[in-house]
C-alpha cells in the first residue's frame, strides 16, 4: 500500500517540468488517479519505514480517514479543473505539494509524519498565496507563517512531551501535552482568537487560489482535531466559535472575507460535534467537514467567478448577476441552500446527525442561533450579490471548464442531500438517523423562515454598506516586542572595538570568579 | 599509506606552488587549482572511507609517537575532514568566476586555509593545534581585507584584534597545560592531566572556553563576527561560517572532552550559554538589512544549537551536535554563495535590493529558498533533522527549559528568513538587468541546496559517518588508546 498523497506529490515535479497542454492533462490526470487510488484504498496499515530511531507508519487507514482523504481529492480535482485554463507554473506546482501533502497527513498512522507533512502544508500554503501581483500579501503571507509556525512549534513539543511520556509516537488520541496539541490544532482549524490569519488570506489571494485554500488547512486541523484530541470536550468551544464566526461574517460586505469568518463559523459545528465526543456527535462532525468543503468549495468558486468576470469582489459593488450568469447563480443558491441547512442539501444532512448527537440543550440552541445568523448571511450573500436590480457589466463569461469543476461540485451536493445513504456507505457507518422524518425537517427550516423574517424586517441594516474596520487584532503587539528588545541589543553592539574587547574581558572575569568560587 | 597526511599537506604545497608557477604561466593557476582540490577532494573520500572502517592514527616521518607529530582520524575528525572537503571543493569552482581581485593571492590564502583547518581537524597534539590555528587566522585576517575596500579593512582589523586576543588565551592555556602535565600529544596531556591541581585546571578550562569562544562566536563575545563578514567576499563567508568556525568549535569540544570530561558542571555551562546565544544573535539577527551580517548572526544562532547538543554530554545529544555542524556547514555555505551570486549579478548587498531576483534568477533563488527554509528548521530538510534531534536529547537529559527555546529560536528565525524570502519574490520597483551567471557560480549552489534536501529526507548518509563520535568522545580512553597505538 502506497500512500496516495505521494502521487501528488511526485507529480508536482512532473509538473514543474512541463508546460502548456500537457501540464495541464497532466495535473487533470494526477488528480483523477488521486481520487480513484483513494477510493479504493483498503482499511488498515501498511508502508513502515524505519527513520532515524523511530518507526513511522506511512499508510494507515480508517474509514473516517478515507472518508476524508475522497473529499479532499474529489475537491482537488474539482479545484484543479476550475484553475486549469489560467493558473500558472508555480500554482500547479505548489498547489499539488499542499493537496498531497494534506492527503498524505490524512492517511499518515504516526505523529512524526503527521507532523512533516504539518508543515509541508504550511510551507507550500505560504508560498501559494505569496504573490507578487497582490502586493498586500507580503504582509498577510507572513503572518501567516509565522502563526502557523508557532502552531507547528507547539505541535512538536506537544509530540515531544507525548512520546517522552508513553515512548510511542503513534497517531492516537493524545494524554499528555495536551495544551501544547490543543493550540497546534486551534491555530489550524481557525479557533475563533486565534483565527486572525485566515479572513486576512484568504480574501487576498487571486480567486483560484482562494478556492484551493478554502478546502484543505482548517479541514486537516478538524481531522487533527478528531485524532489526537478525541479526550478533550470542547462542545461549547465549538458552539462559541460557530456564534461569533457568523457575528463577524454578518457584518463583512467583501464576499471573500465573510466567506472567510463562515468557515470559522462552520469549523465551529465541527468542533461542538467532534468535542462532545459521542458516536453521532464525532460522525456528525466528521460528515460535516465532508460537506463543508463541497459547499463552502463551491461558494468560493461561484465568487470566483463573479471577481473572474467583474473584477469586483465587493457586495456594495455588486447586484444583477443572476441574469448574467444563471449557471453560477444556481451553483451559489445551491451552495447557500446547503451551508444554510435547507433540506434536501448536503449541510442539511450533517447538522442534523450534529445535533442528534448532541443532548445539552445549550449546545443545540447555540447551533440553532448560529443557523439563524448563517442562514442571514446567506440570504444577503445571494441578494445583493445576484439577485437585486441593478445593472453590473460582465467583462467575461467563466469557461466550461470552470463550469464542469462547478457542476462536479454542486451535483455531488444536491447527491448527497437526496440520498444522505451515500454518505453513510463512504463512512462505512450506519447513524441510523431518519433524515426525511417531518418532525426534522420542520426543525430545520425554521432557522431559515425566522432568518427570512429578520432580512425582511431589518432590509435597510442588513444591505451591505460602507462601514469603518476596527482592528482587533492584539498579535502584532508580540512582534513589536522582539523588535524592541532586538533595537535595544543592536544599540549595544555598536561596532566599537575597545567595547568589544571589554566584553571579552568582562565575560573572562565573570566566568573565571564563578568557576573559582 | 600516506595518504592521510596528504590531506594537510597537499594545500600547503598548492598554496606555496602556486606563486612559482605564476611566474611561468597565468594561465596555468586556475588548472592547477582545480586539479589540486579535485585531487584533495578525491583523497578525503578515500580516507573518511576508511576511517569509518577503523579509525587512523599516522605518524609522521615514523617518529616515536610521542614525539613525532600524529594525525588521528576518529569519525568525528574524518566528519570535520569531509565537510571540510565538500565545502572547500564548492567554494574554489566558485571562486574561479567569483574572484576577480588579487587572484593569485586570493588562491593561495584560501590553500593555506584549507590546509589550516584540515590540519585542526586532524592534529593529535596541542601545540600542533596551535599552530593550525594560528594560520587559519592569520589567513582569515587577509582574506577579509583581500577587497580592500573601507568595510573590509574595518573588518579585518576588528578580526586581528580579537583574534590576538583569543590566540593569546588559547596560548596561554596551552602552556599552562604543558607546564602542569610535560606534554603536548593530546594522550599524554589527557593521561597527565588529573594530577593537575584543581585551580590550575580551571583556569586552563576557562581560557580555552574565552579563547575558542571568541572564535566560535560565543555571545558576547560574537561582536566582531557581523562586521567582518559584511566587508568579506562570500566565498571566504561560505568558508568561514562553514568550517573556520566550526574548526575552533570541533578543537574545543575535542580538548574538553579529552582533558575535562563533560562534567555536570560544564554541561550546565555550555547548555545555557548556547541557549543565550542563539537567542540573542536571533532577536539580532532580526534587526538587520544587510544580507551578510543576517547571515553572521544566524552563524552565530546555529552556534548556540550545537553548543547545547554538545553540552548534553550525552550519547544523543553528541550525534545530534555533531550532526547540526554538517549541516550547518552545508545550509551556510548555499546561503553565503547565493547572496555571492546575488551581489555579482546585481550588486545586492541588503534585503531590500533583493526584491523581485526570485523571477529574475528563478533557480539561484530556489536553492537559497531551500536553504533557508532548511536552517530554520522545516521539514523535509536537514536542518529540521539536526533540530529534531538536538530537542530529543536534550528532552532526554531533562533540560525542559533549554529544549523549550530550540523551537522558539526556530520561530524567531522564521522571522527574519521570512523577510528575505519576501523581498525576493515581491515586485521590484524597476527593472532589474541580471548579469549572466556562469555555471561556476551555479553548480556548487545547486548541489549544496540539493544536499540540503537530500540528507533532511535521507539522513541515514550521513548519520552512518557520525554514529561512532561519541564513541571516542565520552570515553576518552578509546581516543586515547588509538593516539598511543595500544
Amino acid at each position: 500500500m502506497v500512500n496516495p498523497g505521494l502521487i501528488y506529490l511526485l507529480g508536482a515535479v512532473f509538473l514543474y517540468f512541463t508546460k502548456g497542454k500537457l501540464r495541464q492533462f497532466l495535473a487533470v490526470a494526477i488528480s483523477v488517479v488521486g481520487l480513484l487510488w483513494v477510493y479504493n484504498l483498503p482499511v488498515g496499515e501498511g508502508m513502515k519505514v524505519a527513520f532515524l530511531d523511530l518507526d513511522l507508519i506511512l499508510v494507515s487507514v480508517t474509514d473516517m480517514s478515507r472518508l476524508t482523504g475522497i473529499v479532499f481529492a474529489f475537491f482537488g480535482l474539482c479545484a484543479v479543473l476550475y484553475a486549469l485554463l489560467f493558473a500558472e507554473r508555480k500554482f500547479y506546482v505548489l498547489s499539488h505539494i499542499y493537496i498531497g501533502s494534506s492527503i498524505t497527513l490524512v492517511f499518515v498512522g504516526d505523529l512524526f509524519s503527521f507532523y512533516f507533512f504539518w508543515e509541508l502544508m504550511t510551507i507550500s500554503s505560504y508560498f501559494l498565496i505569496f504573490d507578487r501581483t497582490k502586493p498586500i500579501t507580503e504582509q498577510t503571507s507572513y503572518y501567516y507563517f509565522i502563526m502557523h509556525l508557532v502552531g507547528g512549534v507547539s505541535l512538536l513539543w506537544g509530540i515531544l512531551l507525548n512520546y517522552s511520556v508513553t515512548g510511542s509516537i503513534a497517531l492516537t488520541t493524545i494524554e499528555h501535552g495536551l495544551p501544547f496539541f490543543i493550540v497546534a490544532v486551534g491555530i489550524k482549524l481557525a479557533f475563533i482568537g486565534v483565527h486572525t490569519w485566515l479572513p486576512k488570506n484568504y480574501s487576498n489571494v487571486p480567486f483560484y487560489t482562494s478556492v484551493v485554500l478554502s478546502a484543505f488547512t482548517t479541514k486537516a486541523g478538524v481531522y487533527a482535531l478528531y485524532r489526537l484530541l478525541g479526550a478533550v470536550s470542547l462542545g461549547y468551544a465549538g458552539t462559541i466559535s460557530a456564534i461569533v464566526g457568523v457575528i463577524f461574517a454578518l457584518k463583512q460586505t467583501e464576499a471573500r472575507r465573510l466567506l472567510s469568518y463562515h468557515i470559522i463559523s462552520q469549523i465551529g459545528y465541527m468542533i461542538a460535534g467532534i468535542g462532545v465526543g459521542t458516536t453521532l456527535g464525532v460522525a456528525g462532525g466528521m460528515f460535516h467537514l465532508f460537506n463543508h468543503i463541497l459547499y463552502k468549495g463551491l461558494l468560493f468558486m461561484v465568487i470566483g467567478v463573479v471577481i473572474y468576470a467583474t473584477g469586483k469582489g465587493d457586495l456594495i459593488d455588486l447586484g444583477g448577476l443572476s441574469k448574467k450568469l444563471p449557471f453560477t447563480t444556481f451553483c451559489g443558491v445551491v451552495a447557500s441552500l446547503a451551508i444554510a441547512g435547507a433540506p434536501f442539501f448536503n449541510g442539511y444532512v450533517s447538522k442534523l446527525v450534529i445535533k442528534s448527537g448532541l443532548e445539552d440543550p445549550v449546545l443545540q440552541w447555540g447551533l440553532y442561533i448560529a443557523g439563524i445568523g448563517t442562514a442571514l448571511s446567506f440570504m444577503k450573500f445571494m441578494y445583493f450579490g445576484f439577485f437585486r436590480e441593478r445593472e453590473v457589466e460582465v467583462e467575461r463569461k467563466p469557461t466550461m471548464i470552470m463550469k464542469l469543476g462547478m457542476g462536479l461540485v454542486a451535483g455531488v451536493i444536491i447527491l448527497i442531500g437526496l440520498v444522505p445513504g451515500v454518505l453513510e456507505s463512504i463512512a462505512n457507518l450506519e447513524t441510523g438517523v431518519d433524515y426525511f422524518s417531518l418532525a426534522y425537517l420542520w426543525e430545520s427550516s425554521q432557522p431559515i423562515l425566522i432568518a427570512a423574517v429578520i432580512f425582511k424586517l431589518a432590509h435597510d441594516i442588513i444591505e451591505p454598506h460602507e462601514h469603518d474596520e476596527v482592528d482587533r487584532d492584539i498579535y502584532p503587539f508580540v512582534g513589536y516586542g522582539v523588535n524592541y528588545v532586538g533595537g535595544v541589543l543592536s544599540k549595544v553592539q555598536n561596532g566599537d572595538v575597545s567595547r568589544y574587547i571589554l566584553w571579552l574581558l568582562t565575560t573572562l572575569a565573570v566566568v573565571w570568579v564563578s568557576f573559582l568560587a | 599509506m600516506d595518504t592521510p597526511v596528504l590531506l594537510v599537506v597537499l594545500p600547503l604545497l598548492t598554496a606555496f606552488s602556486l606563486g612559482i608557477i605564476k611566474t611561468f604561466s597565468k594561465k596555468l593557476v586556475k588548472a592547477v587549482t582545480v586539479i589540486s582540490a579535485t585531487v584533495h577532494l578525491a583523497l578525503i573520500i578515500s580516507v573518511v572511507r576508511e576511517a569509518m572502517q577503523s579509525p587512523i592514527v599516522y605518524h609522521l616521518g615514523d617518529w616515536d609517537n610521542l614525539l613525532g607529530i600524529s594525525l588521528v582520524i576518529d569519525s568525528f575528525s574524518a566528519m570535520m575532514a569531509l565537510l571540510v572537503g565538500v565545502l572547500s571543493y564548492g567554494v574554489i569552482i566558485y571562486s574561479l568566476v567569483y574572484v576577480d581581485f588579487h587572484e593569485l593571492k586570493y588562491y593561495v590564502l584560501s590553500f593555506l586555509l584549507i590546509a589550516g583547518v584540515m590540519g585542526m581537524s586532524l592534529t593529535g597534539d596541542l601545540f600542533n593545534l596551535y599552530v593550525f590555528f594560528e594560520i587559519v587566522s592569520i589567513t582569515s585576517y587577509a582574506l577579509v581585507a583581500i577587497k580592500e575596500e573601507e568595510a573590509s579593512f574595518e573588518g579585518a582589523f576588528k578580526y586581528l584584534v580579537m583574534g590576538m586576543l583569543s590566540g593569546t588565551f588559547v596560548l596561554l592555556a596551552i602552556i599552562l597545560t604543558y607546564q602542569v602535565t610535560g606534554a603536548l600529544n593530546f594522550a599524554q596531556v589527557a593521561a597527565n592531566f588529573g594530577d593537575a591541581p584543581m585551580l590550575v585546571r580551571q583556569t586552563i578550562f576557562v581560557f580555552f572556553l574565552i579563547g575558542f569562544g571568541t572564535k566560535f562566536c560565543l555571545v558576547p563575545l560574537h561582536a566582531w563576527l557581523p562586521d567582518v563578514y559584511c566587508g568579506a567576499p562570500a566565498s571566504f563567508n561560505a568558508l568561514s561560517s562553514g568550517i573556520v568556525i566550526k574548526a575552533s568549535l570541533y578543537a574545543f569540544i575535542r580538548i574538553v572532552f579529552l582533558l575535562f570530561g563533560m562534567t555536570a558542571g560544564i554541561g550546565q555551562i555550555l547548555i545555557y550559554w548556547g541557549v543565550i546565544t542563539f537567542l540573542v544573535a536571533h532577536t539580532l539577527a532580526y534587526q538587520q538589512e544587510s544580507l551578510k551580517r543576517l547571515l553572521g548572526y544566524s552563524s552565530i544562532a546555529q552556534i548556540g544549537y550545537i553548543l547545547l547538543a554538545i553540552g548534553l554530554g550525552t550519547e544523543s545529544g553528541i550525534i545530534a551536535g555533531s550532526y547540526h555542524i554538517f549541516n550547518d556547514g552545508l545550509m551556510k555555505a548555499t546561503l553565503f554563495l547565493g547572496v555571492g551570486i546575488f551581489s555579482y549579478a546585481v550588486g545586492a548587498s541588503k534585503i531590500d535590493d533583493l526584491r523581485g531576483l526570485g523571477f529574475s534568477m528563478p533557480k539561484i533563488s530556489f536553492a537559497f529558498v531551500i536553504a533557508t527554509l532548511a536552517i530554520i528548521g522545516l521539514p523535509p530538510f536537514n536542518g529540521f533533522i539536526s533540530k529534531w534531534l538536538i530537542l530529543q536529547a536534550a528532552w532526554e537529559t531533562e533540560y525542559i527549559v533549554a529544549a523549550f527555546f530550540i523551537p522558539v529560536g526556530s520561530l524567531l528565525s522564521l522571522a527574519y528568513y521570512l523577510k528575505v524570502i519576501k523581498a525576493l519574490y515581491s515586485r521590484p520597483e524597476r527593472e532589474i538587468e541580471v548579469k549572466p551567471i556562469d555555471w561556476k557560480l551555479r553548480v556548487p549552489t545547486y548541489v549544496l541546496s540539493a544536499a540540503c534536501l537530500v540528507m533532511g529526507i535521507i539522513p541515514g548518509l550521513s548519520l552512518a559517518l557520525i554514529e561512532n563520535i561519541p564513541k571516542f568522545l565520552l570515553d576518552s580512553s578509546n581516543y586515547i588508546n588509538l593516539l598511543l597505538g595500544r
